[in-house]
């Protein structure tokens, strides 16, 4: 079972493919073949062939009503319930028969001699077109459900890129429409200092209402603005997209075939028969033609079926017992000319042996090319499948950054933004009060720089330095701080973002320890990543010293991130951590 | 408190990260006659604002999000400003709630449970208190009264790990101890909240529960 899933017989054969236009033109070109061969192997001529033709014509229209029949009653709801296996083989077999009868039934009106029309060979015509219409309808079946899971991908792939874009257009909207609104508070904000500076009298009655953003007009714009700049595209990407499936060279199929894919002894024998049968009767008679084509069809199950065993057993052996029966089944083809030519002299000529081998090789090679096929499909199927789920990865990675974004835009823009303006504007208030120009000078360049930088502050760190100021910047207002970050341009993305976490957390729990506990006013940092991932973090201040007690969370914290490898030392005045923190 | 004993409401000061929050109690506070109050949502800003303008009374948050808590807060503003009265407000029961790692409260602080501020009168006479008690230098740990209801740091920080979802062997890891301690005390918590066994419920679920419950994260209700 592949991975298209597993459907029942009759879902597969009694299903939409049961009855197509499809299947009507294949068996049409087959009854074509069929009576062509026929009429060249009788040496007939120009006249008599192109009688042929409408009489084929008439029967594949036969055929056609009788499917168009089947349509509007047996076949009806097809779709919805699959018609059962049973009515399938049997109205598949009618149709072969139903065309036979009606190619003779016009032949002879025009005097044209089929040779045809005992009951023995209706059934036969009845089985064999039973038989390769079953084959026609699962064949039929898979193409369409092989299509549909292509499609499927290639749709999941596009999907991934439209969203990349979408990501990336809302991103950018974002980042604008905030910056739009950070500033566009930030200008009422500037008024209302302004006119505080003027007025600088009452530090009550501050304002607390400025008018908020619509988030959800915001949501609907960025929303709206994405997805028109995307929709268009989606003709152009599902093309490309579908460059992007993994394709496979077609002599691929052929190692393949040869490689990986037994033999197929029923599918060479229904061939053999078909082809060849009445030719073989009608020049050697029945009983000499019947005995010739049991032989060859006993060789090609004894040839086939030692071969198959050979290579389930001896697997790594599978190439050179494909190749090996390979020609031993046209080798037989001399031993068929020699019977032929000793029954009727000049019934198999050199031509004739070499058709026979070519046309026999490649039969061999089609129908141990269905498998091999398939194979290629799944396996294409499933690399793209792999692609996927590893862009589906980053799609969720990436969601995830604009999701932080938008959450810290939001909280900066309703909270930290607004009240550190308010607060501005109350500081200034103040210092107008008390008549303090330096206090107002700083509040209205702090104010200012909120209003150059509204959102840089709370973007993620994406170096080791970055992450160590962010953890100090929490810290800074209850202790000074001097921070020594060594260049990390040495280590790759992955490990500086890997390692910028672990120091982060190290520094913050050296940190908190020393202000909640050690009471310290000034912390050292020092920071020296090495190349190879690892970095050392070293946490120095003036507090009280280790308090000592029981290890806790901390302790295993410090543990887990230098694998064991850290200090906590008393000094003359405070103590210093040094942790060395594992790649 | 009497009405005549009442302090004469000055400048308050709000922190709160939460901005929803931080208005709410910011309008109470003005609404009580504590004039002007500034807000902040971080230590930073409660600190620079602090810095700038004559502050009587800040109401704090404990949970200030990343980084320094409002315990953290208070103890810088007391260090700046040592005559500041000093509110905590949080859902949490008690501040050990939050993590062990904390310091104490200062001096004269008020803890409050934001689930007893019914109205607007006990958060007015819980400033009037904190400031009260700042200017008479009143030594009663804040007013403070810790419900840990007789349990030790290590019990409440265990309780706190079973309900973020560690495992036992991940407790007895990140504390330092053995499993068998960690099952011991578990068990003991188990006992402590009157947690009963069988197949019709989850223990570990129910004390987490209970953890969230003394946070005020979540009501008792039980579906």
């Amino acid at each position: 079972m592949d991975d298209l899933g597993h459907q029942s017989l009759r879902a597969r054969l009694g299903g939409r493919w049961s009855l197509s236009w499809q299947g009507w033109a294949v068996g049409s070109g087959c009854i074509w073949v069929a009576v062509m061969t026929r009429s060249a192997l009788g040496a007939e001529s120009t006249a008599q062939w192109l009688l042929w033709q409408p009489i084929v014509l008439a029967a594949s229209l036969a055929v056609g009503l009788f499917m168009i029949a089947l349509s509007r009653t047996l076949y009806r709801k097809r779709n919805q319930t699959p018609v059962a296996v049973w009515i399938v083989v049997a109205c598949s077999g009618l149709a072969g028969v139903i065309a036979t009868l009606t190619i003779i039934a016009l032949a002879s009106m025009v005097g044209l001699e089929t040779g045809f029309g005992s009951i023995d060979q209706l059934v036969v015509i009845w089985l064999l077109s039973a038989y390769g219409s079953c084959l026609l309808n699962l064949f039929f079946y898979y193409l369409d459900r092989s299509a549909t899971a292509r499609a499927a991908l290639i749709e999941e792939a596009v999907q991934l890129e439209v969203e990349a874009l979408q990501r990336t257009s809302i991103m950018a909207q974002l980042q604008s429409q905030l910056e739009a609104e950070v500033a566009a508070e930030l200008d009422a904000a500037r008024a209302t200092l302004e006119l505080r500076l003027q007025l600088a009298r009452d530090a009550e009655g501050i304002d607390q209402s400025s008018d908020r953003p619509d988030w959800r007009e915001i949501s609907a714009l960025l929303r709206d603005t994405a997805q028109s700049s995307v929709r268009p595209l989606s003709a152009r990407m599902f093309q490309q997209g579908a460059r992007g499936y993994p394709r496979r060279p077609g002599w691929g199929i052929i190692a393949n075939i040869v490689s990986a894919q037994p033999l197929r002894p029923l599918a060479l024998i229904i061939i053999h028969l078909l082809g060849g049968l009445k030719a073989v009767t009608d020049t050697f008679g029945p009983e000499r033609g019947m005995t010739l084509m049991a032989a060859q069809c006993l060789a090609i199950l004894g040839i086939c079926g030692f071969a198959n065993d050979l290579m389930r057993r001896f697997p790594s052996q599978h190439s050179r017992v494909f190749i090996g029966a390979l020609v031993l089944l046209q080798s037989g083809v001399i031993a068929t000319s020699v019977f032929r030519e000793s029954w009727v002299p000049g019934s198999a000529p050199v031509s004739w042996a070499l058709v026979q081998v070519l046309t026999g090789a490649a039969l061999v090679l089609i129908t141990s090319g269905v498998g091999a096929w398939r194979e290629f499909d799944r396996s294409s199927r499933d690399l793209f499948r792999g692609q996927i789920r590893r862009s589906k990865i980053a799609s969720i990675a990436r969601n995830r950054q604009l999701a932080d974004l938008a959450r810290q835009a939001s909280r900066l823009l309703h909270g930290s933004v607004q009240t550190r303006l308010h607060a501005c504007a109350m500081a200034i208030d103040g210092a107008g009060k008390a008549g303090t120009d330096q206090a107002r000078i700083e509040a209205l360049l702090e104010a200012m720089a909120i209003l150059d930088h509204p959102l840089v502050a709370e973007v993620s760190p994406s170096s080791i330095g970055e992450e160590v100021k962010r953890k100090v910047a929490l810290w800074g207002s209850l202790c000074e701080f001097t921070i020594e970050v060594k260049d990390d341009s040495q280590l790759d993305l992955g490990a500086r973002n890997a390692i910028s976490v672990s120091v982060g957390q190290i520094v913050e729990e050296g940190v908190s320890n020393a202000i909640r506990h050690g009471k310290a006013t000034f912390i050292t940092i020092v920071v020296s990543p090495h190349p190879d991932g690892t970095c050392d973090v070293e946490i120095t201040d003036n507090g009280t010293g280790p308090r000592g007690g029981k290890p806790g969370i901390g302790s295993a914290l410090l543990q887990q991130s230098s694998g064991g490898v850290w200090s906590l030392t008393a000094l003359d005045r405070g103590s210093r951590l040094t942790v060395a923190v594992k790649a | 408190m009497s009405n005549s004993n009442r302090i004469s409401a000055s400048g308050a000061l709000v922190v709160d990260d939460d901005p929803f929050t931080l208005g709410m109690i910011s309008t109470a506070v003005q609404a009580l006659g504590w004039s002007p109050v500034r807000s902040a949502s971080s230590v930073a800003e409660a600190l620079w604002v602090s810095r700038q303008v004559e502050v009587s009374v800040a109401v704090l948050d404990l949970d200030l999000g990343e980084g320094p808590t409002g315990i953290d807060l208070a103890i810088g503003l007391r260090n700046a400003h040592p005559a500041i009265g000093l509110v905590i407000i949080s859902t949490y029961e008690e501040p050990r709630l939050i993590g062990l790692n904390l310091p104490p409260m200062p001096e004269g602080a008020i803890y409050l449970v934001k689930r007893t501020v019914t109205n607007s009168d006990v958060l007015g006479d819980s400033l009037q208190l904190a400031v009260g008690r700042q200017k008479n230098s009143g030594p009663e740990n804040g007013g403070y009264k810790p419900s840990g209801r007789g349990m030790s740091d290590e019990s409440l920080e265990i309780m706190r790990l079973v309900a973020v979802g560690h495992s036992n062997a991940e407790i007895a890891r990140l504390r330092v101890m053995s499993v068998s301690g960690v099952e011991k005390a578990v068990a003991r918590l188990l006992r402590h909240f009157g947690i009963p066994g069988g197949k019709n419920s989850s223990q570990r679920v129910l004390l987490a529960q209970t953890y969230f419950k003394l946070t005020g994260a979540v009501s008792s209700r039980r579906v």
